[in-house]
This record gives C-alpha cells, structure tokens and sequence, in this order.
C-alpha cells in the first residue's frame, strides 16, 4: 500500500505532492500517472473565483492510502464529487482508526480542513473525481453573507448529520462526464469548466440547505443500506445497451426486500427505480448525440434499442424535442450576423 | 402605443426611468404594471459578479415600442426573448448587439413575452473573454463587424435555462447564486456558437483579409440606397472584383444569406425602423425604399412581418 500524507491547501501544489509519490514530475499542473503505478491523470486549475479544483481519472495498480492532515490555522473546505466503477467487492484491511473512508462507492462529500482526513482508493478501480477547495470568502461573494452562515451554522451543527454526504445521482453524474471529457479546442474552455464546477456547488449547496429545513428529515437510512443502495445504483447505470436487471435480482444483490429497495431507492434517489434507469439511460444518449461522432441509430442501439422510433419517442417524453432536432439545434444555421437594421434593444 | 426612449447603460437608472414614464412605483426592485398598460412585471437583479439584468414577463395591453439611442461609451446587451403563443413562438430568439447603435423593441400587444436582458461594459467583457485562448478572435470579430449584431433562434438549450432560473430559484437563499450560473452558462454557449460560426467561415472557406474588405464594400453599395435599384450581379461583381459565382458563394458564407435577399431583409428592416420612429408616413418610407406603389409595398411587408405598414 502506497502512503501518502499532506496538508496542501490547493490543488497545484497537491499534484506535485503527488508527483513525490509516483517519483515523477507534474507538468503544467498535469500528472500523468506512471505506467508502474496505474494509468489516468489528475490535473488541478483555479477559478477566477478563487477556488481550487482538481479533476481526476484514475486507477492504480495498489491500494493508497491519503491523509491530509488538520489545517487550525487555515480553514477551507473540500466538496468532492466521486464516480467509483471497476474492481471487485473485496474487504480491505483497514489501517487504524474507524474514520478511514474507503472510496469504494460513488459519493459527493463535503469535508473541512480543521479535521483530520482520511481516505483509501482501493486498486483496480478506476475513480472519476472532481474535488473544489473553497473558502468562506469564496461562498460570502457567491452566496452572499446571510447564506454563507446559514450553510456554516448548519456544517458545524451536529443536528445535521449525515447532511455533508449524499448519493452520486444522474445530474451531479452527467456534470462530472462533461467536466471530464473537457478538451482543449473549446473556444471557451475556462468559461466552460468554470460554469460546470459552479453548477456541481450550486446543486449540492441546494440540497444541503434543503435537508437542514425543520421537517424534511435527511435521508433516514442506516450507512450500510446507504452503500447497498449505492451499489444497486451502480448496477443500474453500468450498462445501457442490454435490459436492466429485474428488481428480484437487485434485491437479491442487495439483501433487501424488494418492497423495502423500491422505498428506500425512492427515498435517496428522488425516483422510482426504473424511472432513474431511463432518466440516465436518455441522459447517457443525449451525451453521446452531443459528442456529434455517432448517428442517431447508432446512439439508440448504444442505450438499447432496437427500434429507432421507440428510441425517438422514449427520447421525446424526456427532453421534448426529437434526438434529429437536438442534432439541427448543434449546427449553427439558425444564426444570423448583420447591420444595424434597427430591430433589436436591451 | 406607449414610447419609452433612452440611452441609459445602468439598468437601475433604466428601471428608474421607465417607472418615471409609465408613472409607476418602483417597489424594491420591482415596476408592476399598471392594468391599462400591461399584466406584468419587470424585476432588476444585481448578481454578484457586477452584471445587472432586468427580466420583463409580461403581456402588454397595447403596443409597447423601446427606443434605445446610441451612446458614446460602448457597452453590450445581451436579450433573450421567450415568447409564448402559437404564432409569435417563433420569433422567440437571442439578440447580442452593442450600445453605440440606435434600436428599436416593440412588444406587440397581447402578446406574452419574457425578456432577459443584461448589460456589459466592455471591460466585462474583456475580462470573460480575455481568459480563453480563442477570446481575442471572438473580441475582434465582435469589434469588426460595426455596426452590427448578432441573432439566433432561442433553442431547447436557452429555454431550458431560462426555465432553470425561474424553477429553481424559488429557493431564495441561492436565488442569485442560482440566476448567475444560467446567466453565465448562456452567454458560454452563445459565445461559443459564435465562435464556430466564425471559425467555419474562416476554414471551410478561404477569404482572405483582402476580400473580406471588398465584401464589405459589396454590402455597404447594396445597403446604402434603397430608392433606386439595387446594383446587379455584374457591378457588384466589378466592385468585389471577383467572378459572379464566386462573389455569390462568398457572400453567402459571410452575411448568411443570398445576395438579394439580404438586400431584400435590410430593406424591409430600414422600411420597419422608419415606421416605428413614427417621423415618416407610409408613403413617404414607400418611395424612400424604392416602390412604385403603396400596394406593393404593403404585400412585401406583410410577407416579411405578418402585420401591415398601418398597423406600425
């Protein structure tokens, strides 16, 4: 097990801690893991905010250990939006201490500096990650001072438990995909990954803020069915092109009743179980239409359908238009440069 | 029909002004309208990155017609239109054009529409932009094509955003937080449209500098007289000083639209503005745009408009 310990309070300099680590040098706030220890990158840039982020696409080869040690003096937070898939269910040794968080599950996360972490990447599976590091300046100038103390207050209070962690669901997914699949030709590549990393905090600021409402009660589910529920998510989404398991073989994978699955994914999902699976499985065409490489027919077999009218209707119901009119509404024939002819204001 | 004319490029001395106008409160942030000028309202919303947006939704009881005259200081605007009703539906669009030109609005009464229109300094906008690596191509694109404007149909995308930013922020604690993102996502993609729009024509198609100059001129003879006959083929192919077929295709691939039916929409748009600004009589834009007969020119711009030249 590789060891890694730290206090970095930004991504930049946690890339080359990191570096240390793998006996390499990061280039341009971009390491690329070496081949001896696993394959994927991590690369870390700032927002004109202020804020530090770090996106990352990894798998090692051995399990790793990270801790990032209490920061008193320097108070920040970390929001990570994890996206684990691979690797099979193995129980890890653990190394001292009940508070070590195994990211073996997919989860959005909210730590402070001012305690210990402590974490463990597993080998084999390969991790998609976005994490931010903001400060309290950072939220008073998003927010505004009367929210950022809500949402402070309500951090620090021991009423809301469990409010600093919530489910990888289909939107916090598709918003880590395309932060992820960011390429340098876009014209506007910073506006973009800046707009992306303020949606991720926006929505999870949104539903904490939420669940700390008198009345609507946080999530009322015990960890372990919390990270039943995960993995049955996972396997919900891990596939579009065959048909999705039968509530029988999820509930068998996840030793619940099936009544008691269907409630409780309900409750942490926001959805009946089939309809996130066709949620997702819409989203993950509209991604892939988007991505302008394949046709329509090929992208529908993709998500599993036979039928390109099943695919086209099914597409409709979800997003209102036809997946040939999301195709006419990339290409930029509707726009217009002219003169001043007059018509026009604001 | 109600006038509202200015040149303001604060949106809270605009709201101010309009208030003083319709003679109406402003209250917080807020003008009500009153019952016999419009169901409605318009809202200012500061974000906290210094951007002012005003949001008309409203349904106006008679005509409504904005007047903006040119400053001498640049700023930019930004409007996105909704517009809902079977007919005018389609008119819904985003509209991105600079200060330094004189414009005009009308808001057709009974009709239902939503507006969100921001403004920026051209320091803002140099700062957004100046931080992409293809941010200078977009400024001096924007920068060139004087006076000009930029035009697209309001799409699923935009409205999907737009609806975001209603939906979602009735969560008070964010609501600017939450206004600000579609705000700033919206303007990303029409800049990046923008972009590809230019980028293809620079690529797909070779101009060179040189030409896009002589292009220019070819335009500028086609726009600058309507009352006689526009210059044919031919000698705008003498002033382009390329080949009929080239000069076409060309043409085609930087204004968007074939030669005389560019001249046709201009003249159309010049027949509008003319109206609107209330100075002219029908007869007078008729012969100042070079027809021959009130008939004829009411058939085109019925075609054009959907409304006739009386109605204006």
């Amino acid at each position: 097990m590789l060891e890694l310990y730290y206090n970095d309070s930004n991504y930049a300099d946690f890339i080359h801690t990191c570096a240390r680590l793998f006996n390499t040098k990061a280039a341009k706030n971009h390491l690329a893991i070496p081949a001896n220890y696993g394959k994927g990158y991590l690369t870390a840039f700032v927002l004109p905010e202020g804020i530090s982020v770090l996106l990352g696409d990894t798998a090692f080869k051995e399990d790793i250990y990270l801790q990032r040690n209490a920061c008193p003096n320097h108070q920040f937070f970390v929001l990570q939006v994890n996206e684990v898939t691979g690797g099979e269910e193995k129980p890890l040794k653990q190394p001292a201490g009940a508070d070590v968080q195994n990211m073996q599950h997919s989860l959005v996360h909210l730590a402070n500096s001012l305690v210990l972490a402590r974490f463990i990447i597993p080998a084999h599976i390969r991790v998609r990650t976005v994490k931010l590091i903001f400060e309290k300046q950072h939220l008073l100038n998003l927010v505004g001072q009367e929210t950022a103390d809500k949402f402070i207050a309500g951090y620090f209070s021991s009423l809301v438990k469990k409010a600093n962690t919530e489910a990888l669901d289909a939107e916090y997914r598709g918003l880590l995909h395309e932060l992820l699949k960011f390429n340098d030709d876009h014209p506007l590549k910073n506006a973009f990954l800046c707009n992306r990393v303020l949606l991720l905090l926006e929505r999870f600021l949104l539903h904490f803020l939420e669940r700390m409402h008198p009345g609507e009660s946080a999530i009322n589910l015990k960890d372990d069915e919390i990270n039943k529920l995960i993995k049955v998510e996972a396997l919900l989404v891990k596939d579009f092109s065959t048909a999705p398991p039968t509530i029988a073989a999820l509930s068998k994978i996840s030793a619940m009743s099936p009544t008691k699955l269907k409630k409780d994914f309900k409750t942490m999902y926001g959805m009946p179980v089939y309809e996130y699976y066709q949620k997702n499985r819409m989203m993950r065409a509209k991604a892939l239409l988007e991505e302008e490489n394949y046709a329509i027919k090929h992208v529908g077999m993709m998500v599993g359908y036979a039928n390109l009218g099943h695919f086209a209707a099914s597409f409709k119901k979800e997003f209102g238009i036809l997946p040939s009119e999301l195709i006419n509404a990339g290409k930029d024939n509707n726009f217009v440069t002219g003169g001043n002819d007059g018509t026009g204001g604001g | 029909m109600i006038k509202i004319e200015y040149n303001l490029t604060s949106y809270e001395d605009l709201l101010r002004h309009i208030a003083r106008i319709l003679q109406l409160k402003v209250n917080g942030d807020t003008i009500v309208f009153a019952a016999d000028i419009a169901t409605g309202n318009v809202r200012l919303i500061r974000l906290p990155n210094g951007l002012e947006m005003l949001v008309y939704d409203y349904t106006p009881v008679q005509d409504i017609l904005f007047h903006r005259k040119k400053t001498t200081k640049e700023f930019f605007a930004f409007r996105f239109d909704e517009i809902t009703g079977s007919k005018e539906a389609s008119k819904s669009s985003v509209f991105f054009g600079n200060t330094t030109h004189e414009w005009y609005h009308l808001a057709a009464a009974n009709v239902h529409q939503k507006n969100i229109n921001i403004i920026l300094s051209r320091d803002w906008l140099q700062k957004l932009l100046g931080r992409e690596e293809h941010g200078d191509t977009i400024l001096n694109f924007i920068s060139l094509k004087t006076p000009m404007y930029h035009y697209e149909l309001l799409d699923i995308e935009y409205r999907r955003l737009i609806n975001e930013m209603t939906d979602i922020a009735i969560n008070k604690d964010l609501e600017t937080f939450i206004v600000q993102n579609r705000v700033m996502v919206m303007m990303e993609r029409f800049f990046t449209r923008l972009y590809k729009k230019i980028s293809d024509v620079n690529t797909n198609i070779k101009i060179s500098a040189d030409e896009i100059v002589r292009l220019k001129l070819v335009e500028q003879s086609l726009v600058s007289d309507y009352s006689g006959l526009p210059p044919n083929i031919n000698q705008l192919s003498r002033i382009a000083a390329m080949s009929p077929s080239k000069l076409k295709d060309l043409f085609k691939k930087m204004f968007g639209l074939p030669v005389y039916q560019y001249y046709q929409k201009n003249r159309m748009n010049r027949a509008k503005a003319m109206l609107l600004s209330k100075k002219y009589s029908v007869q007078q834009v008729c012969n100042e745009l070079g027809y021959n007969t009130v008939n004829d020119f009411s058939k085109t711009f019925v075609k054009t408009f959907d409304q006739l030249p009386e109605e204006i």
